[in-house]
């Protein structure tokens, strides 16, 4: 058996070197743009930023020959795609679709990379921020807000996506302008927070004006302009109200890594240029409650810097940004590791005590723990609740795993008391199997999807113990080809295709 | 009688009676091809339906309003089902709903019977889907108004009831599965804190901030996890090929299953009314419930033929229920509908009350009547489909299982299109085969995954509303969480009760 697995398990590094021996041909360079450009968008399909870029991509298409795709990076509010920008060459091959949140993405998720680390090429689309009530409550004007603020004293309920969003951080600046004080709700986005205004969940709620398109219960107190809005003749702004807030903007546009040469750079100037002017993308910007605009790197870059700027004053003051770091953090975080070798020696020491063997449900429920008492412990490093609350970050993680250390020692005590064996199969077939994925997973970013795939397929169904030749390779030609057109050609999935494909 | 006004109404408009710029016979063809779409979708793990609607939208730029409203609703209806055809064919639910359908159509395949299975599905399914669509018709504004009710106290009550089901899911070993639910929790706690903003146990990985990525931690555990355990209880000799049958569910089973049907349409109607809810906690909230309710609830997890129909049906259902409050508040129900209205927006039509008033009222009358005529066709394509499906899976487990490997990382990595994402699978793979090893169930683990950030986020939003009494005094959470607590507490108490009776006999 185990010879039999070892040759078969053999064939694998053979397969890789032979993936790896179709290297890429090295690239010429031709001018720019000679492949296809990707937008990196952070949001999933279909939100407002996607739709923007999407339509960008298909405008762009009658003014240069070569594609423009979407891929969407979602994940930490924006971190991600930030972050796969800067991760390719600075040139003009990934271009970052930027909105408004990420100056404050940077802030929160304290990454290591900023604003500075991008050129902002164009601005297209800007929509002002407006604070919205419900129109069946009885708060509805800007007077009543600030009236029913004072009176419940801090206590009075905003809503909105997101927390130390755009959304979140105007809040913070109207209660600042205002000197009044409230509490911050965030939802998961700009619908369920909708909603849950209409439900009265909350007084407040805050977003684009346009968010009252359709849904008449809903009316705007104010918004943030130099003028009223044309849209919205009756709406009052901030500046005439008395409040210096006259140009919130939720902002759209594009950036490319810092650093891409000159001449890239006026390409996708002269390109976005050429799409603001479109008629298409015109008539698609009013549908999709936004204005069109058309601000160059220097005014850009000039509303980028004041966002920044804006950010880390503002999350400051809703307590987002810590004004300094814990110093009792680290040592925590030390602690929270050495649970796990902790619990390991006193599960050894119990079963040396009881003079039994480990049995693999005594090992899972013993990881069970040790994670359990790492959470646990890392939870006290978390900040404590927010001044006049009760619970705070840590509440629950501490919670779920105090439960659960509580289980799995209960689930170890049972199991010495009462054990009954497992039946083995074929472990080491498994474990081969499992050691293909480990290498499918290494080299895909490396020699790319296809090689990477076809050692998988293939290895696997040798190893399972497979020997019609033809079959096999059948099957894993047509998977290929399926994945080809169906995810990259159809889906425009963009999965590393390797160097080899470029 | 309106309904069937209305409805007589908008097939009129479907046939294209006076609308200018739509053929007779583009509607028709239209949902035909959203409906195959729209299985395909839900048939890969990693498409799911909202993304699968998105990535129609530019497809649909040239058309008529109608036609791409159709085009998208038939792709969302068709989703749910093809996600239950994997669930059921090779136990990787297609769609997070679908999660609920494993536990019993997989039962039947290893039984060798997966055309009971999905044909139950399929009939629960279409049916749910149209009592869905004439609930929205009948029902949808006092619907709406109740949903705006539900505030964060409210959907926190809802994710404890939704958790209840792991009682049921666990009743071999209570212990393993108290473990398994409390780990999935806990990991759920990885990512931005909701109310603070917070980082809790990222450790620097800035693919952790949004926490641990659902979907692919999903396939991980279902797919790549029941791949290597069934490799591993495989026979040494590859010949005994197992033989399966395409066969459908006979009439009799079909009508003995119509109260768990109508049951869990209803229930899945009324969940995926609540915004934010969906298809996933109606699926689970039926499955539970069609047990309690059952004359044969211990044949539940062993291939039972209601607790099929349960979960397909209140996915059915929850389509429709959707929709509810996109047309009457314009308040996306779920992520699909978030999509639907994002397209809708872009052929300038508003969702919202004023759409059944104003001009485009024909768009509101077509849709209801596409949603019928949609449910339809999934039926007849469905039962065409089923022997396509059969025969997939009937092919060599040598061959079978190394493409469901491949599907399972392209799509973990088609989530997000984050290489992340794929390691993410392949972990919780391991996690699943060594858990399901010993005796630990993953479905609770699964159940956790999907209700803790929910149960978390409006735990905490509910106690910046109020102090903790926020949970009892008001009304609509109160009932739900006595309801919770019966629903925790019942089976423990019967199982007692018969493990005291036991060891007497």
């Amino acid at each position: 058996m185990r010879m039999r697995l070892t040759t078969r398990l053999l064939g694998l590094p053979a397969l890789v070197a032979a993936a790896l021996a179709l290297a890429p041909p090295p690239t010429t360079h031709a001018a720019y743009p000679d492949r296809p450009i990707a937008i990196i968008v952070h949001a999933k399909p279909g939100g407002a930023i996607d739709l923007t870029a999407r339509l960008v991509a298909k405008v762009a298409r009658k003014y240069t020959d070569v594609p423009m795709v979407i891929e969407n990076r979602y994940g930490g509010s924006g971190a991600v795609a930030m972050r796969a920008v800067l991760g390719n060459k600075a040139d003009g091959y990934t271009v970052l679709a930027a909105p408004a949140t990420f100056v404050s993405t940077v802030q929160i998720t304290r990454s290591n990379f900023g604003m500075d680390d991008f050129h902002f090429l164009v601005c297209l689309t800007e929509a002002p921020e407006a604070l919205i009530t419900n129109r069946h409550s009885d708060v509805v004007t800007f007077e009543d807000i600030v009236a029913d603020a004072r009176a419940k004293g801090g206590r009075q309920i905003w809503v909105g996506p997101g927390v130390g969003s755009l959304d979140h951080l105007m809040a913070v600046k109207t209660w600042d302008q205002v000197g009044m004080t409230a509490t911050w709700v965030p939802y998961d986005g700009g619908g369920e927070a909708v909603a849950a205004l209409l439900g009265r969940h909350g007084v407040v709620y805050v977003g684009n004006p346009e968010d009252t398109k359709g849904r008449p219960d809903l009316h705007i107190a104010a918004v943030s302009a130099r003028e009223r809005l044309e849209r919205f003749p009756e709406t009052p702004t901030l500046l005439e109200l008395g409040y210096d807030l006259p140009d919130e903007i939720m902002w759209r546009g594009f950036a490319v890594r810092k650093g891409t040469p000159p001449e890239v750079i006026a390409y996708l100037d002269d390109l976005l240029g050429k799409i603001s002017r479109d008629e298409e993308w015109l008539s698609f910007v009013a549908l999709n409650s936004a204005k069109a605009v058309f601000y160059r790197h220097d005014e850009f870059t000039a509303l980028v810097d004041r966002g920044s700027r804006d950010s880390v004053k503002y999350l400051r003051m809703a307590k987002i940004l810590a004004s300094d770091e814990d110093p009792t953090g680290r040592r925590i975080r030390v602690l929270g590791w050495l649970m796990i070798p902790v619990t390991a020696v006193i599960m050894a020491i119990v079963l040396r005590v009881r003079r039994r063997r480990p049995t693999g449900v005594v090992v899972v429920a013993g990881l069970s723990a040790a994670v359990a008492a790492m959470f646990f412990v890392l939870a006290w490093g978390f900040p404590p609740p927010t001044q006049g609350q009760n619970v705070g970050p840590a509440t629950i993680p501490l919670i779920w795993s105090a439960v659960l250390a509580l289980f799995a020692v209960m689930e170890i005590r049972a199991d010495l008391h009462n054990h009954r064996s497992v039946e083995h199969g074929r472990v080491r077939l498994v474990l081969g199997i499992i050691l293909l994925m480990v290498v499918f997973v290494a080299v895909l970013p490396r020699v790319g999807f296809f090689p990477a795939a076809a050692v998988l397929l293939l290895g696997g169904i040798y190893a399972i113990g497979y020997r019609r030749h033809v079959m096999a390779a059948a099957v894993a030609v047509i998977m290929l080809a399926f994945c080809y057109v169906v995810f990259i050609h159809i889906l425009g999935l963009p999965l590393p295709a390797g160097a080899w494909f470029h | 009688m309106e309904i069937l006004h209305n409805l007589m109404e908008g097939f009129g408009t479907l046939v294209g009676a006076g609308l200018p710029g739509i053929a007779w016979w583009e509607p028709g063809i239209v949902v035909v091809a959203g409906i195959i779409i729209g299985i395909f979708v839900g048939v890969m793990p990693g498409l799911s339906a909202s993304t699968g609607v998105a990535l129609m939208v530019p497809f649909t730029y040239g058309m008529h309003p109608l036609i791409a409203l159709i085009l998208l609703v038939a792709v969302y209806t068709a989703s749910a089902y093809g996600g239950c055809i994997t669930a059921i064919a090779i136990n990787t639910p297609g769609t997070p709903a679908a999660v609920a359908l494993a536990f019993d159509g997989y039962a039947l395949t290893k039984r060798g019977e997966p055309g009971r299975a999905l044909g139950t599905a399929l009939i629960a399914n279409c049916t749910g889907g149209t009592l869905g669509v004439l609930i929205l018709i009948a029902f949808s504004v006092p619907l709406a108004k109740a949903a705006l009710a539900f505030g964060p106290p409210e959907y926190f009550a809802l994710a404890i009831f939704g958790l209840t089901i792991v009682v049921s899911m666990a009743s071999k070993n209570m212990l393993k599965g108290a473990v398994s639910t409390l780990l999935g929790l806990l990991l759920m706690t990885i990512g931005l804190d909701p109310i603070t903003g917070f980082m809790r146990y990222t450790f620097d990985r800035p693919e952790l901030i949004d926490g641990i990525a659902f979907i692919p931690a999903l396939i991980g555990l279902f797919a790549v996890g029941e791949v290597l355990l069934n490799i591993e209880r495989m026979e040494q000799v590859q010949t005994t090929l197992q033989t399966f049958s395409s066969k459908m569910p006979g009439r009799r089973e079909v009508l003995a299953l119509k109260r768990s049907i109508l049951q869990s349409s209803v229930l899945g109607t009324i969940i995926g009314v609540v915004p934010g809810a969906g298809a996933t906690i109606a699926a689970f909230i039926a499955y539970n419930e069609a047990r309690r309710v059952s004359r044969k609830p211990e044949e539940f997890g062993k291939g039972s033929l209601e607790g099929i129909a349960a979960p397909a049906a209140a996915a059915g259902g929850s389509v429709g229920g959707a929709l509810v409050p996109l047309l009457t508040l314009g308040i996306p129900g779920s992520a699909a509908t978030a999509v639907l209205i994002g397209a809708l927006m872009l052929h300038g039509v508003t969702p919202g009350p004023e759409l059944f008033a104003g001009k485009n009222s024909y768009l509101v009358y077509g849709l209801f009547a596409s949603l019928v005529l949609g449910n339809f066709v999934l039926l007849v394509l469905g039962v065409l489909g089923n022997r396509l499906w059969v025969r997939i899976i009937s092919a060599p487990k040598a061959l079978l299982y190394p493409v469901i490997l491949i599907i399972a990382f392209v799509g973990s990595f088609g989530v997000a299109n984050s290489l992340f994402d794929v390691l993410i699978c392949l972990i919780f793979g391991i996690l699943g085969w060594i858990l399901r090893r010993y005796g630990f169930p993953t479905a609770p683990l699964v159940l956790a995954l999907i209700l803790g950030y929910m149960a978390e986020s409006n735990f905490r939003r509910a106690l910046i509303m109020g102090d903790p009494s926020i949970f009892f005094t008001r009304p609509v959470s109160a009932v739900i969480l006595v309801l919770a607590i019966l629903s925790f507490a019942m089976p423990l108490i019967r199982l007692r009760a018969a493990k005291r009776r036991e060891p007497r006999s």
